[in-house]
């Protein structure tokens, strides 16, 4: 409001009151009492009085100065009185809830509380989403592994070993085995990564999805890998009679060594013939290659389970105890896995993808 | 005063015990009326303080009279009930209770109201110990020791009417006494502090190196034009003041001189803030005209002239030029000083 007023005007005034403000000027015929200039101050004069002691105040420097004076007197006690209802209000109008928080311990703990609670939540989440989430991109670095583990397949035998398997150890198995089928599916969920990349699953399903992802990292493998890599790909699929040919047992390649990690992306073409080399080599048994594969740097995990160690590399769970011997071929969910020893079989089905396994002083290699 | 006398007026007079000189001849036809009135204020009062309405009618008669019918003898019943019934009557039956010697009604008066005169005392001394030493004549002198000519021990409780309230009577009384205490002292020493001030009034006046810059091209007859133009300005601005209506230049005062805010001024007055502000605008523009007017007339000046004196008076505030230099300097130092913390900080 004051905005609208004349500056100028309002500059020269305030300049003018510097002197006048303490002038002296006395109007002819007296002062007013105390009685009328509060009562003026509290604007409760009469209308005939008023004309005669607002001239009055208008010139009278006294009268007026007690006048200002009582005014500001009574507006600071007004603010005064005014601010201390609205308080004892506020505290009237408290209600229940927030009197729990008037304590200023019962609200510091509950906030801690609450805090306790989030960090532990935060921490739950984040270990269940970075288990499958690290170990992805470690098999992803590892993507363009070699050759030695197309060698390892190629090395594969066609499956003959329900022969060696004893009878009693297959009706076992078949009981085994719906167990294995009614594993949940996890196949939809982020942890189901991490349990395939652990080998937890027992689900086919999952199995089929572990299979997929390793065929594609295979793909992977073999379009980026070195010429080695391309070479056995080439050579199973150029010589699909070599490998039916293959005996049943021949003599594994040793595991292969850490792998350099570096890789371009696979062309459709390339992958694409991949892709077809991997499905004939399930088919049939491998060649074993000689393990002319150049070394890359490659992540090796690992773990125990039914009182042995397994080491994952090139995607492929070794059993500690593995140590280059031959191995018996057997695929999941055939009639010869099937008649493998339970204890064999929990073991292999807490592992995702290919298992290298010594049981009872033989070698088999489970995918 | 004879048997010849108007019966209801002895009636009146020794009922009531109302020195016929104290009643003016208009306020004796509203006695009845007042007598009446006074009946329902004590029912009205919660502490009656063990008053009849006899007790009242004086101190309220007196009221009437001072304003109501000191101003306008034509005032009517209605007026005279009305005002009546917007008087206090607890404070009032408190106050004549004191002056008819009622101790409790003392205690009450000094326990519940010490607070309000001692704040008003502080307004003024702003120490503890002078605060005390004006309450306590406040106190005295509103028991009273005065005698008045008939004798009469008259206070100045007295003079309350009971139509404002008591805390703002008691806070007018102190500030009252207290203004007086203060121009009584001045006055002890204002006449050598005059000629002291008068004196450095002069030598300052002739002094040219504080004095205010305008232009620094300016010749000594432009200065010497220009003070006078703002003398002449200064004048015709009381001059114009003095020319508002009563109400404005009242306003006006309170807002300039007494530096009142515009809500005080509003709740005085009985209107809203913006009005005030209102108010004050339009008194502005009244005093320009006026201003303007009086320059123009003793000057000769034109109207494009008259405003540039005026706009040239507004823009001197009075600050020298090494005042100037100084806040200069300190503002480069505060720019230096905050280019180099961010520059380190930055870094």
């Amino acid at each position: 409001m004051i905005g609208e007023h004349d500056k100028e005007i309002d500059g020269l005034l305030r300049r003018l009151a510097k002197t006048e403000s303490s002038a002296v000027r006395v109007p002819a015929g007296g002062h007013i009492d105390a009685d009328e200039i509060s009562v003026f101050a509290e604007n409760a004069l009469p209308e005939r009085a008023k004309a005669r002691v607002t001239a009055h105040l208008a010139d009278c420097t006294r009268c007026r100065t007690i006048l200002s004076n009582v005014v500001a007197l009574r507006s600071a006690e007004t603010a005064d009185e005014a601010e201390a209802p609205a308080g004892a209000a506020i505290s009237l109008e408290i209600p229940w809830y927030r009197k729990l928080f008037a304590v200023r311990n019962v609200a510091t703990a509950l906030g801690v509380l609450v805090v306790m609670f989030a960090g532990v939540f935060a921490i739950f989440l984040i270990r269940n989403l970075g288990g499958p989430g690290a170990e992805s991109v470690a098999q992803l670095e590892n993507a363009n592994v070699a050759d030695s583990e197309s060698g390892e397949r190629d090395s594969n035998l066609a499956k003959a070993p329900a022969a060696e398997v004893p009878a009693p150890e297959l009706a076992a198995n078949d009981a085994a085995e719906p167990a294995a089928e009614s594993a949940p599916d996890l196949a939809a969920s982020p942890a189901s990564e991490k349990d395939i990349a652990l080998g937890r699953s027992t689900d086919g399903r999952l199995e089929k999805n572990a299979d997929e992802e390793f065929r594609t990292r295979r793909r992977a493998d073999v379009a980026t890998g070195t010429g080695a890599g391309r070479a056995v790909a080439d050579s199973v699929v150029a010589s699909p009679g070599v490998a039916r040919e293959a005996p049943a047992t021949v003599p594994a390649p040793p595991p292969p060594p850490a792998r350099a990690a570096q890789k371009a992306a696979p062309t459709g073409l390339e992958m694409a013939e991949a892709e077809r080399a991997e499905d004939k080599d399930d088919a049939k048994p491998k060649v074993a290659l000689a393990a002319n594969v150049p070394e890359k740097k490659e992540v090796t995990l690992s773990r125990k389970i039914g009182g042995k160690t397994f080491n994952q590399r090139n995607n492929v769970w070794y059993d500690s105890s593995y140590s280059g011997q031959s191995t018996i071929n057997v695929r999941r969910r055939s009639a010869a896995y099937r008649a493998l020893d339970a204890g064999l079989r929990d073991i292999t089905e807490k592992l995702a993808g290919t298992v290298v396994v010594v049981w009872k002083e033989k070698a088999y290699r489970i995918d | 005063m004879t048997d010849d006398t108007c019966p209801h007026l002895l009636l009146t007079l020794k009922n009531v015990k109302i020195c016929p000189s104290q009643m003016t001849s208009a306020a004796e036809k509203f006695i009845p009326t007042i007598e009446e009135a006074s009946v329902r204020l004590l029912s009205r009062a919660e502490n009656g303080r063990g008053l009849t309405s006899d007790d009242l009618v004086g101190r309220i008669t007196e009221g009437v009279e001072k304003y109501l019918l000191k101003d306008d003898p034509s005032a009517d019943h209605p007026e005279i009930i009305e005002f009546i019934d917007s008087l206090h009557a607890d404070d009032l039956c408190l106050i004549i209770a004191c002056e008819r010697g009622d101790e409790d009604a003392w205690g009450d008066l000094v326990t519940n109201f010490d607070s309000t005169v001692k704040a008003a005392a502080w307004n003024f001394c702003k120490n503890r110990e002078d605060t005390d030493d004006l309450a306590g004549s406040i106190w005295a002198e509103l028991h009273g020791l005065k005698q008045d000519k008939d004798g009469k021990t008259k206070g100045k409780l007295s003079y309350y009417s009971g139509k404002g309230s008591l805390g703002g009577w008691l806070r007018a009384v102190t500030n009252q006494l207290a203004i007086d205490e203060y121009r009584k002292m001045k006055r002890i020493v204002q006449v050598e502090e005059d000629r002291v001030f008068e004196n450095m009034a002069q030598d300052s006046s002739e002094r040219t190196e504080f004095r205010t810059v305008v232009s620094a091209t300016e010749t000594p007859e432009q200065i010497y034009g220009e003070e006078e133009a703002q003398s002449d300005i200064m004048e015709a601005l009381l001059q114009a003041m003095e020319d508002l209506g009563d109400e404005e230049r009242l306003v006006m005062k309170m807002y300039y001189y007494d530096g009142l805010k515009l809500q005080e001024i509003a709740d005085t007055f009985g209107y809203h803030e913006a009005t005030a502000s209102r108010k004050i605008s339009r008194a502005q523009t009244a005093i320009r005209k006026a201003v303007e007017k009086h320059l123009a007339d003793k000057h000769g000046w034109g109207p494009e002239e008259v405003k540039r004196h005026l706009s040239e008076s507004a823009q001197k505030l009075g600050i020298s030029i090494e005042n100037l230099f100084a806040v200069l300097l300190f503002m480069l130092f505060v720019q230096e000083a905050a280019a180099a913390f961010v520059h380190t900080a930055h870094f």
